[in-house]
């Protein structure tokens, strides 16, 4: 069921919202499974920054953000009677973020175009100067995790970024945890190729 | 692994951690997911009617294949007399 065909039938079951939810998210939920599109506004304007700096991780072009972060305010409002506070909201949100992000790697690895611009970019960046700033040093991981496929960079973003341990990402993603292991294993193996292959000694020294 | 590679992939951990501190361009999309969203319930709302024209087209699907040939038989009773034998009833 999504948020669209709901009424107030929902009425006892958001207020089963666990505990882990903000008092200023469950009253803005529960107007927004009543269709008070004013109250997802509040939601969107409250949380957009997060999700912004996550999907920041999946593209850098700034008109993708903006596609990518609606993508996933639009996929949570559909899914919104499925949360059940179990979770802060923002937690919920993220994992909706990495799916749609997910995805778009899927769907973007097959642009060749796109791949020989990265790769001159990646180039480009590895005989720069050494990173200074957390932009440039974004830039220059997301370049190098670009070599990777969608699920082995997935495992390495989520390590680094997300900060989240194995066992989290084998749930979120329906991996076991060995398989988790084992793309970690071989992400960190090809980026060591790439980098030595690049005549790395030290990025940008 | 030898400690140069683990220097290697060290750096990369370490330029990712620098990196979390990265800033994304300012986004505003509050107008556009509502729009779309109400764009999604304008379909929604169609889907029964939608669903209902479907089902009437494939019941006229149905209803055609079957008149057809009663139709045929109606406008030319003696067609049927004058068909061929399949071989097999030979």
């Amino acid at each position: 069921m999504t948020a669209m065909t709901m009424s107030v039938t929902h009425e006892k079951e958001w207020t089963l919202l666990g505990s882990a939810v903000s008092e200023s998210d469950r009253e803005d939920i529960h107007r927004c499974l009543n269709g008070d599109e004013e109250a997802y506004g509040r939601i969107i304007r409250r949380y957009e920054p997060q999700i912004a700096a996550q999907m920041w991780r999946f593209s850098r072009d700034q008109l993708i953000l903006e596609e990518l972060v609606q993508e996933v305010f639009v996929e949570a409002y559909t899914s919104l009677a499925n949360y059940k506070g179990k979770a802060p909201f923002l937690h919920w949100l993220r994992r909706i973020a990495t799916r749609v992000g997910y995805r778009y790697w899927k769907v973007k690895g097959r642009d060749k175009t796109r791949r020989d611009t990265l790769e001159a970019s990646r180039e480009e960046w590895m005989n720069r100067g050494k990173p200074e700033s957390p932009s440039e040093a974004g830039e220059l991981v997301y370049l190098l995790l670009d070599k990777l496929p969608p699920q082995e960079r997935m495992v390495l973003t989520l390590l680094y970024f997300e900060q989240w341990d194995t066992a989290e990402i084998a749930e979120h993603m329906g991996w076991s945890r060995s398989l988790v292991k084992v793309r970690a294993f071989r992400a960190r193996k090809k980026l060591k190729i790439y980098l030595e292959d690049a005549g790395y000694e030290s990025i940008g020294a | 692994m030898n400690p140069s590679e683990r220097n290697k992939l060290d750096e990369v951990e370490r330029l990712a951690q620098v990196a979390r501190g990265d800033q994304p361009p300012a986004t505003d999309v509050s107008t556009d997911v509502l729009r779309r969203i109400r764009q999604e319930k304008a379909v929604i709302n169609e889907r029964p009617l939608v669903m209902f024209a479907m089902g009437s087209l494939a019941l006229a699907v149905i209803v055609l294949a079957v008149s057809a040939p009663a139709m045929l038989s109606m406008l030319d009773p003696l067609n049927t007399l004058f068909e061929t034998t399949p071989l097999a009833m030979m």
